[in-house]
């Protein structure tokens, strides 16, 4: 009950803020940039709010919980992701002074046909993430309140949409603000309760040698269906739809797979060694603790894996539109830098909290793996924190700040996808790029609801990867490299972007299922990314046809404001 | 560009923020000339080089280490057993707190020497 009230509190603090802006929000730059004007330490929070999504807040503690200390890869390779961001990209483009990604390359490289490919790969990998939000609100709406998975879906996808058709981009920076401090809030105060714990004693050391067992009576609700499997025989009382019969009351179940139905609850004992879903390695303390101890990562070569993943995340950072977009809306190249030291600084300690919540579960909700809703994982572990009021208010806390996890990310992606279509393939204003929230809007729902049985972080891993094989390159190349070329450009973009597409398809269809094949076409980042940069440094360097009045383009991404100038002031 | 003083004889009063904003985004668009200064491509060039070996070599300091930790884990699997510091053994502390807060220093580290680079290369630009 608590815990409804403080997501509808983020609810409600999200419609009135964002619709407040809509006095101020009239002139395109408005609605795109913010006019420009967003300080740089509230446009870290935006930044920060945008960034700690579903796939941090709910997606890591799940990993970790999973696979153990490979996970915290993903970790390092966001993090590496902001220093890139400051190293090579903030700066520079800000002062270039577009509205969008695909503008910004179309004006560096004079290739007016490479405006709608960009914008093309903006959607394609900014519509993913979305997807991974919406599932996320489906989720955790279900998890609360018991309401249906579409509930959550439609009314996050609805929420942004009043938002940013109401306020663009100027009255989200506000929100995203606010909603960065119920994000906080949501992993610092569980982090605390949980750290007492671990340094009180009352907790036994994760890395033992066995896998985790239920610490007590467990009744376990299974929202949907799942194969799961036993590794010892079991009595359980059960209450739904077991292996395709229906029960109502004790059952014996033997060791080995059992189907559990949609909304079965079965009641597990104290020692019971927890079942896995079916396809989740069964691991214990010392090779979940160790690195490379998951060996089932990268289709069973850990190594590759971690690799793989530092790449994709280091590169996806740097690539996904809706960050980038954000340092648009500082005045000036300066104050970008600076608005991402202050986004690393906030970030690192809110990423080095959460594995404790995920390594936590281990022992407070083991349940969770296996009832197919792993997702659920920083939820769960914050509802068994505490009993009583105490408990209650923890639910609450960790409640919100999903909420406001998924409703400043969604509402970024949801920009960057209406920016790209109504300023780049439509290249209209104001009205058309309400139009376009509208829009987007409604795919990413009917979508979102289809999205249901697949992994939040599958979705992010897809986006990542093809927006890092894409746009990443073409920004680094284009903003330092004086002889990339709209030929490199074009070549980058489709060579990256096809191969990733097709690789991550071939995974969906299920074409490769074990061993290097799946290592490879699973986490294509770590030879897609190469390949792009290395595709558009050679078809630049073979093409005659060099980018005009070069000195005066790379001017305006490098030179420094003037503080000596009052035209250009702070 | 934005419409600033709409012709109906209002006018807009506006945050200095805002409008230092936006006489930087017009600023631009006199050619020949980029946020008060020309343009020859050379000491474009010279600005452009420093940043990029600032850049470059700020990455290789985080990303060498980070590249060669995995094969550490690989051929050192004892490297798990060891915990330095409380309770959290070292692969865990390399990969969250440490190697974490490591990275935001390096930023930290570039927001000031990149700045730097700037500001001499406007001062040798006035000397002229």
């Amino acid at each position: 009950m608590i815990a409804t009230t403080a997501v509808l509190l983020v609810v409600a603090i999200t419609i009135i803020l964002g619709t407040a802006s809509l006095r101020y929000a009239r002139t395109t730059s408005n609605f795109f940039v913010a006019s420009r004007s967003v300080n740089p330490v509230w446009n870290a929070f935006a930044v920060c709010g945008e960034t700690m999504s579903a796939a941090s807040y709910l997606g890591v503690p799940a990993l970790v919980l999973v696979f153990g200390v490979d996970m915290l890869w993903t970790l390092v390779g966001w993090t590496i992701g902001f220093l890139l961001l400051s190293l090579f990209i903030a700066a520079p483009v800000r002062r270039f002074g577009s509205y969008t990604i695909p503008e910004f390359v179309e004006g560096r490289l004079d290739a007016p046909q490479l405006r709608p490919l960009v914008a093309t790969a903006v959607i394609v990998a900014s519509g993913f993430f979305l997807l991974a939000q919406l599932k996320g609100a489906g989720v955790v709406a279900r998890e609360l309140t018991g309401a249906p998975y579409w509930v959550g879906v439609v009314v996050v996808g609805v929420l942004v949409a009043i938002n940013l058709s109401a306020g663009g981009m100027r009255g989200i920076t506000f929100v995203q603000g606010f909603q960065f401090f119920f994000i906080v809030l949501g992993v610092v105060v569980p982090f605390i309760l949980l750290s007492a714990q671990w340094t009180g004693g009352e907790r036994e050391p994760l890395n033992g040698p066995e896998p985790p067992v239920f610490l007590d009576d467990i009744e376990v609700s299974y929202p949907t269906e799942v194969d799961i499997e036993l590794v010892t025989a079991a009595t359980v009382e059960a209450r739904g739809v077991v292996n395709g019969d229906e029960v109502d009351g004790s059952l014996s179940l033997s060791a080995g797979l059992h189907t559990i139905g949609a909304g079965s609850t079965l009641t597990w004992t104290e020692g019971t060694p927890a079942p896995h879903e079916e396809g989740i390695d069964r691991l214990t303390g010392e090779e979940w603790a160790a690195p490379l101890g998951a060996k089932s990562l990268g289709g069973g070569h850990p190594l590759y894996f971690s690799y793989a993943v530092v790449l994709a995340n280091m590169f996806g950072i740097i690539s996904l539109p809706h960050i980038v977009v954000r340092f648009y809306t500082n005045p000036t190249g300066r104050e970008a830098r600076r608005t991402n030291v202050w986004v690393l600084c906030l970030l690192a300690p809110y990423y080095a909290m959460l594995p404790l919540i995920g390594g936590s579960a281990r022992q407070l909700a083991p349940d969770v793996l296996g009832n197919g809703n792993t997702d659920s994982t920083t939820i769960v572990v914050g509802q068994r924190l505490a009993d009583g009021l105490r408990g209650e208010l923890l639910e609450a806390v960790v409640s919100a700040g999903a909420a406001a996890a998924f409703l400043s990310t969604a509402a970024g992606l949801l920009i960057a996808m209406a920016g790209a279509l109504s300023h780049d393939i439509l290249a209209a204003g104001v009205p058309q790029f309400r139009l376009s929230v509208w829009a987007a809007a409604a795919v990413a729902i009917a979508a979102g609801l289809a999205v249901e049985g697949v992994d939040i972080n599958v979705l992010i891993g897809w986006s990542t990867s093809i927006a890092a094989s894409s746009i990443g390159p073409l920004l680094v190349l284009g903003i330092w490299w004086t002889g990339f070329t709209r030929r490199g450009a074009v070549a980058t973009v489709v060579i990256g972007g096809t191969t990733t597409t097709l690789a991550v398809t071939a995974t969906i269809v299920g074409l490769v299922d074990s061993g290097w094949p799946l290592a490879i076409l699973s986490t294509p980042a770590a030879w897609s990314v190469p390949l792009a940069f290395a595709v558009g440094i050679v078809v630049s360097m073979t093409d005659d046809e060099k980018v005009s009045q070069i000195g005066h383009k790379f001017a305006l991404m490098h030179l420094p404001e003037r503080r000596d100038n009052p035209e250009a002031a702070s | 560009m934005d419409s600033d003083q709409p012709s109906n004889g209002r006018k807009i009063v506006m945050h200095p923020r805002t409008a230092a904003a936006r006489r930087q985004d017009r600023a631009r668009v006199f050619g020949g000339h980029v946020r008060g200064y020309t343009t020859e491509t050379d000491e474009v060039l010279d600005l452009l080089q420093a940043q990029r070996r600032l850049s470059l070599g700020l990455l290789a300091v985080v990303v060498v280490p980070v590249f060669t930790l995995p094969l550490l884990f690989r051929f050192l699997p004892s490297m798990a057993d060891i915990t330095p510091i409380g309770p959290l053994p070292l692969p865990w502390l390399l990969l969250g707190p440490v190697g974490l807060f490591a990275i935001v220093a390096v930023a930290v580290l570039h927001g000031v020497l990149a700045g730097r680079i700037e500001e001499r290369w406007a001062a040798a630009r006035h000397k002229r």
